[in-house]
């Protein structure tokens, strides 16, 4: 090789080796997370403000479209579930023998809190959104909205439970004492009832809380509050008036009782969309299952004659004590009707019970194997808080006309078609009205908290049909048995949380 | 930043000024000598056919048969290198003319290969640190075409599980034990330089040899990558003539028991439900012959001063689950060429691409859905046929599972996930004066991944229309190390290398994803626009580690042995103030030649000891930043859609770097004339500042927040003996075992916290299943005590239903119910060679841990996804007349003593025979062999595969769950390989 080329070549190499440092110095170290992510500081509109209510508000779906989120109120003598198959967790409820470990009490545990920490951002984030102070008034009041809404869920359900109302992590965090979790629902709910508007702007039910809803849930909270296990009975005339307020705007609010009760359940848009929601949510199947309904349809019908999944069926004896009527016949289905065939409940070998119509819908709607539907959840319904009415103003010693034609409201749709109907004037209002809450929520997963908060629990379950197949001996009917205790999943990370 | 910056290209301008200078001095005059002598061995005979080479240069010659050379050497001075064939290869400078007469060494076998240490080569002899080295000839008998199936079993201190038997899936490696409880286990993979690179779709046929680094003295020179050990690769190059291979097996897998479940005619005995059709075994819908077939060819040589090495594979399997299969071709090219004798120049190419049809989650499970796949196939009614008269699946079934028919799903499933991979890498190799070399390497690697999916029949309870998603991704990695290396002997006793890196590495991930949702009309994945709910997602993000690092070796006489490593890795995934890490490792080694010379039953006997720390920078970039995450969709409306935001991750921008840190002894001898070597090794590794997912309380939301939190530590040893057990002209019996045992434990966590609960199953009994305690080791199963069941007389449950221990508050009672992760493992590996014949066998062990088998678990009562027991055992279920342990109702604990194994195995891995002869004309070697994978396994398992888990290969927090897990089939292989 000539000096020449052996020089040339050299020459390349120390090229290369420039080229090379070139490449290799100057290198940026810092992130940029804004390049690929969403910075929580943009959280600062009223539009990244609209985005988070969504966000909530699928926690809030993602919460209520299963059964066992309210699976304390199993417990109900309303309703019961399959003697055997996946269903432990609802016959433990049923019969009151509910553990740390039992499975599916998380769900009524674990989802409340997560709507808790999306609303709890919005809450923080307040005073730093730019825009059209209604629209960020009325966003914020749905978020206090849904916190007290979730906690009410979770003191109902737990009773002592952490307050969580900040968004900083690893916070240790005591049990609250269940009149301190009382108070700061009835503050969120304050909050709401300042910052929503009279009726929600476009949208066609109220599936978006105005002030007419907070209003409603702060009377049931009052009704609650003077009841087992406070006791705080000055807090019946609160809910009365607090009822009383929401039925007199009801008009403004949007609110009515529509006049067939059968059109609560279907799916038909007309349907959803009803001025009986004081609030709820429209599952919105058709946008995907994740938006449905997964505690209806199929859950409702038995399982082999049907190919049902059997999760919730009705009480036999609470079913035959239920006064005939218009009601009764929105209530239950004592028949379906299977490829071709009309089978008995009586008849059903998985198994024999009747059914609530409130959970497998119209057959029509909704077949028996499908079980993720369009059926709304009520949170309330203006059924619901006309009762409220009757029986707190009951309590609280009143008996004013306004309060006896809000239980007869409810009494006339009930009886409608039936010629010895009469309203009735006169009587022990509150427990008149107690037994008709009985009636017009079975099977709406309501009955328990009733139950619970009259202390009603063991007079109520032992009376049960023979036919009942979920059988095994009842748990400690007392109220020191009343809540669900907290799941194992949460005291393996909360071990403080151990009462 | 820009300090440091500056203060990098600074350094950097430095070093190319001084290549520049160096450069300039080897501009100097030419001229040429003879030089001449005579070649002996130690015992003053001549060798005859020795190799004469100047170094760097064509001119060569070899030795006449009175073991006399004659060689001219074109310039001032050269090197001449001898070399013979059983003897230790000699260099010796000249310059001037003139006789040197020289002495060869027989080799001692094995310990004077070359090994790879990262960022340059050692001699076996010269290591200082604890190094495995595994080569083609060790695993060329077992027909293989994963890399890890290569490597398993045949070196110590290295756990190699294939926790699924799905075609294409993960495979769990661990380099003595687990280190990080967040951060992958997995050890880095370096493949001729390149950091980071991937040995699954590696073809076996390329690889020259796999060097496993363990102990922190010789990976810390990964520093910030090295904690969980390194496996270095280095593929083939080309030599001598030209050489074409190819070689060729085709195998069939298959299940090799079917578990015991309730048959037709007992599910409709006991449940009081027809048989129709005559029932089915849906174990034997699913599962099916698998029938795999490997090529493979490839062509090398040396060609002047240009070596070659190309080759192809072509993988196609079918997996041992109907509609399953993977395919995998790859194609390599290796060039290397000396430009003049100081400069070489490399280029490596590889690309595969590899498709594989339903495998899920890396092969842990076998359906979409949690639940599904085997657990369901092993619940499902088998009173019911697949389909019904008329043609249509059975979809559901009020026995069994409540989820859809899981052979409906596994055959209308199809998704298809294709893989390109692209690595191209540049070696550059400049001697800039004898003693100092510059290396530099530059690699890009592309993987580029295409999923289409498209469900006839989606998993899960629900029946619904067929849906379908698909996902494109695109992972870069750009390399650029830069190595100076300086060499220098000082006078014959002190040998003194030094070696200076400086590296960049960056790393850029795209993602998109769309989903159709539910198809309205059933058509396939190509009409996902028909789908009716659709939805998209896009992802990026981008880390850079820049690095430098040093490196000093030094020996004395070729006894004692030190190296000392320091690296500085700065991470960009950690915020600028806990960016920089500092990985240093000290060793030394000392050859006791002296001590032992007067004993000829020694041959050498070596004594290594080391300290070193590295790194794991366990968390994914921009984790340090709080995200308001996208995918909170809402219709608001209750009629169309709002766009919705929720919170992500909660970011802590106080993390930094896991640190490891790792003291080893050694000790290497070799004995009966390098008959038998023996390696042993002991290590104690401490990992601190653990990156953990801490989990927060479910009235916080639930999720985790990263923190630097705890201490892990390792503690263990290793041996490995092989050695030539018979020896004679046509019987020749090899063998090595190796064996290595560790003990993991968790030394602490975060402040105040002893335990930390995680992981549960969807509607099911009994909270968290997997516990990290402080004392015990990682991977531990959490549980209730199961006692039977209540008997008729007790008072204190109801008689049938299943009984725990209960604790003082009348709730049930958990603990510690398993040890998650194996202690012992253990290869031996063995060749006996009869004339032509071959027979190779190796023989696996796995002690020390437990299984929670969950399979068995979710089908022996109902619960869960699971309305009656399925599960065998239940025909034996407890009823007033038979007071038996099994229960028929109540609380069914899946995390309970009732569904924890044994997990201990002993595997026959291969068995083959082979015939291997020369003497066919045109065909220089030729072999053909027979071949049995996982013939027996001696395991009290009673599932499918105690080797199989549903666990994340990358994942040692919870070890050993088997949820449907996708087991190893046993293998019957025939093959054949032809050299021209």
């Amino acid at each position: 090789m000539t000096l020449n080329i052996k020089n040339k070549l050299n020459k390349v190499v120390a090229g290369m080796l420039c080229l090379t440092m070139l490449f290799s110095s100057c290198t940026d170290l810092d992130e940029d997370p804004g390049k690929s992510r969403l910075d929580p500081s943009t959280l600062n509109s009223e539009e990244a403000l609209e985005a988070a209510v969504a966000g909530s508000y699928l926690a809030l779906s993602a919460a209520v479209k299963w059964g066992q989120f309210w699976l304390n109120s199993y417990g109900g003598d309303d309703l019961t579930t399959h003697s055997g198959k996946n269903k432990q967790a609802m016959r433990e409820a049923d019969l009151r023998v509910l553990t740390t470990t039992s499975s599916r009490t998380n769900t009524a545990y674990d989802e409340p809190y997560k709507i808790i920490k999306e609303v709890n951002n919005i809450i923080a984030n307040a005073d730093n959104i730019e825009g059209d102070k209604d629209v960020i008034n009325r966003l914020i009041g749905e978020a206090y909205f849904l916190r007290a809404y979730s906690y009410f869920h979770l003191t109902r359900t737990f009773g002592k439970v952490p307050l969580k109302l900040n968004t900083g992590v690893e916070e240790k965090l005591p049990l609250a004492e269940i009149v301190d979790v009382y108070k700061q629902i009835e503050s969120d709910l304050e909050m709401a009832i300042d910052l929503l508007p009279v009726k929600y702007p476009k949208i066609r039910a109220a599936i978006r809380p105005n002030s007419g809803s907070a209003k409603a849930i702060l009377a049931k909270l009052y009704l609650h509050w003077a009841g087992w296990p406070v006791k705080d009975a000055s807090k019946y005339a609160l809910a009365a008036s607090t009822a009383k307020s929401v039925i007199d705007n009801a008009d403004q609010h949007g609110f009515a009782l529509v006049p067939d009760m059968n059109t609560l359940w279907s799916t038909a848009d007309e349907n959803r969309f009803n001025t009986e929601m004081v609030f709820g949510v429209a599952h919105t199947q058709a946008l995907g299952n994740k938006y449905a309904n997964r505690h209806t349809g199929k859950l409702g019908y038995p399982g082999k004659d049907v190919g049902g999944w059997a999760e919730i069926f009705a009480e036999i004896a609470f079913m035959e004590e239920f006064p005939e009527g218009a009601r009764k016949d929105a209530t239950y289905r004592t028949e379906v009707e299977y490829k071709g065939k009309v089978i008995q409940w009586e008849d059903f070998v998985d198994e024999a019970h009747p059914m609530f119509l409130k959970v497998t819908g119209h057959l029509d709607e909704v077949s028996t194997k499908n079980s993720t539907t369009s059926m709304n959840t009520y949170v309330m319904r203006y059924a619901d808080l006309l009762l409220i009415y009757a029986e707190a103003e009951g309590r609280s010693g009143g008996s004013s006309a306004d309060a006896w034609e809000a239980l007869n409201e409810v009494r006339r749709r009930a009886y409608q078609g039936d010629p010895d109907y009469a309203d009735i004037t006169s009587g022990d209002l509150a427990e008149l009205a107690y037994t008709e809450r009985k009636w017009e929520l079975a099977g709406e997963f309501k009955r328990w908290d009733d139950l619970v908060r009259m202390e009603r629990v063991a007079q109520a379950l032992p009376n049960r049909s023979d036919r009942e197949l979920v059988t095994g001996s009842f748990g400690d009917l007392s109220p020191a048995n009343y809540f669900v205790p907290i799941p194992q999943s949460e005291l393996d990370k909360a071990p403080w949380l151990k009462e | 930043m820009k300090i440091n910056c500056l203060k990098t290209a600074g350094r950097m301008r430095m070093l190319a000024l001084l290549g520049v200078f160096f450069l300039g001095l080897q501009m100097s005059f030419a001229q040429s000598f003879d030089v001449k002598g005579k070649i002996t061995d130690v015992s003053g005979e001549v060798l005859p056919g020795v190799n004469v080479v100047v170094k760097g240069t064509t001119i060569g010659t070899t030795s006449d048969f009175d073991g006399n050379y004659t060689i001219k050497i074109p310039s001032e001075n050269g090197v001449i290198t001898f070399s013979f064939i059983g003897f230790v290869s000699k260099e010796v400078t000249v310059t001037a003319g003139g006789t040197v007469n020289v002495t060869l060494e027989e080799e001692t076998i094995g310990l004077d290969e070359v090994v790879a240490v990262g960022y340059g080569v050692t001699k076996k002899s010269d290591l200082t640190g604890s190094v495995s080295s595994v080569t083609s000839e060790d695993f060329e008998k077992q027909p293989v075409f994963r890399v890890e199936e290569a490597l398993q079993g045949r070196a110590a201190g290295v756990q190699i599980l294939k926790n699924s038997g799905a075609p294409g899936a993960d495979v769990k490696i661990r380099i003595r034990g687990a280190n990080s409880i967040n951060g992958d286990n997995s050890p880095l993979v370096v493949i001729d330089g390149i950091i980071g690179g991937d040995l699954k779709s590696l073809n076996t046929n390329d690889i020259a040899s796999m060097e496993i680094l363990k102990d922190a003295s010789a990976t810390a020179i990964y520093g910030s990558r090295g904690a969980n050990g390194v496996i270095m690769v280095t593929t083939k190059k080309g030599s001598g003539k030209a050489k074409v291979d190819f070689s060729y097996f085709t195998s069939l897998s298959r299940v090799s028991d079917y578990i015991d479940v309730l048959s037709a005619e007992e599910v409709s005995t006991m449940f009081d439900t027809p048989i129709v059709d005559g029932g089915t075994h849906y174990q034997k819908e699913f599962f099916q012959d698998g029938i795999s077939n490997n090529y493979q060819l490839s062509v090398s040589g040396k060609e002047g001063k240009t070596s070659y090495f190309i080759s192809g594979n072509v993988v196609d399997q079918s997996g041992i689950v109907i509609n399953t299969d993977y395919d995998r071709y790859s194609l390599r090219s290796n060039l290397e060429t000396e430009i003049n004798d100081r400069l070489k120049v490399g280029l490596n190419l590889f690309g595969s691409y590899s498709k594989s049809f339903n495998l899920f989650s890396g092969g842990s499970r076998a359906s979409t859905d949690m639940r599904g796949g085997v657990v369901s196939v092993l619940g499902w009614d088998p009173t019911l046929p697949v389909k019904n008269a008329d043609g249509s699946y059975n979809l559901q079934s009020t026995y069994g599972q409540t989820l859809v028919n899981p052979i409906a799903v596994q055959k209308e499933s199809e998704y298809e996930s294709g893989q390109w991979k692209l690595n191209a890498n540049l070696n550059l190799n400049y001697k800039i004066t004898d003693d100092l070399t510059f290396t530099m390497l530059a690699g890009a690697m592309n993987t580029n991944t295409t999923n289409e999916n498209y469900r006839g029949v989606p998993a899960g309870t629900i029946i619904s229309d067929p849906t379908g998603a698909g996902s494109n991704s695109t992972n870069t990695v750009l390399q650029n190390s830069n190595i100076l290396t300086w060499n220098k002997k000082f006078n014959a006793d002190h040998n003194l290398k030094l070696t200076g890196i400086f590296e960049v590495q960056k790393f850029t991930k795209k993602s998109m994803t769309a989903s159709g949702g539910p198809y309205s009309i059933p058509a396939n994945y190509y009409s996902l626009s028909l789908g009716t709910t659709p939805s998209v997602k896009a992802t990026y993000s981008e880390s850079t580690i820049q690095s430098w690092i040093g490196r000093g070796e030094y020996n004395y006489k070729n006894k004692l042995f030190l190296t000392a490593t320091v690296r500085a890795d700065e991470s960009s995934r950690f915020r600028s103030s806990e960016r920089l890490g500092i990985f240093p490792s000290a060793s030394a080694a000392y050859q006791l030649d002296e001590l032992v010379e007067n004993i000829d039953f020694w041959d050498r006997f070596k004594l290594r000891a080391g300290y070193g720390e590295t790194g794991n920078q366990a968390i994914a970039p921009y984790s340090t930043y709080s995200t308001l995450a996208t995918g909170a969709n809402f219709p608001l409306d209750g009629m169309s859609e709002s766009v919705g935001i929720k919170l992500g991750n909660n970011g802590n921008p106080n993390l930094t770097w896991e640190t490891t840190k790792q003291s080893n002894v050694g000790l290497d001898f070799t004995f009966l004339a390098g008959r038998i070597s023996f390696s042993a090794d002991a290590y104690v590794k401490n990992t601190t500042d653990l990156l953990l997912d801490v989990p927060l309380a479910n009235y916080e939301g639930g999720g985790t927040i990263k923190k630097n939190v705890g201490e892990i530590s390792n503690k263990g040893y290793e041996f490995n003996v092989s050695g030539t057990i018979i020896n004679k002209s046509n019987l020749n019996w090899t063998a090595s075992l190796n064996y290595s045992k560790n003990k993991n434990k968790v030394e602490s966590l975060s402040d105040g916290q002893t335990q930390i609960i995680s992981g549960s199953f969807t509607n099911v009994e009994g909270g968290g299943y997997n516990i990290l305690r402080v004392g015990d080791p990682m991977g531990q199963i959490y549980g209730a005590t199961f006692l039977g069941t209540y008997k008729t007389g007790d008072t204190d449950g109801t008689p049938g239903h299943a009984k725990y221990l209960l604790d003082d508050d009348g709730n049930v009672a958990f603990g510690v119910i398993g040890q998650g992760t194996p202690t012992d493992t253990w290869g031996f590996n063995n060749t006996i060679t009869y004339g032509k014949f071959d027979l190779n066998f190796l023989i696996r062990g796995v002690h020390g841990n437990d299984i929670l088998n969950v399979s068995r678990g979710l089908i022996s009562l109902g619960g869960g996804s699971q309305n009656s027991p399925a599960y065998g055992e239940y025909r034996n279920h407890w009823t007033p007349e038979n007071q038996t342990d099994i229960p028929v109702s109540g609380n069914n604990i899946v995390n309970s003593t009732r569904y924890v194994e044994d997990g201990s195995f002993i595997k026959l891995s291969n068995l083959a025979l082979g015939y291997t002869t020369n003497s066919i004309k045109g065909i220089k070697s030729l072999r053909i062999y027979v071949s049995a994978q996982n013939l027996f396994t001696i395991s009290d398992y009673k599932g499918f595969d105690p080797e199989a888990s549903s666990v994340d290969s990358s994942s040692d927090s919870s070890a050993s769950i088997d949820m449907g897990a996708f087991p190893n089939p046993e293998t019957f292989t025939f093959g054949i390989n032809l050299g021209f």
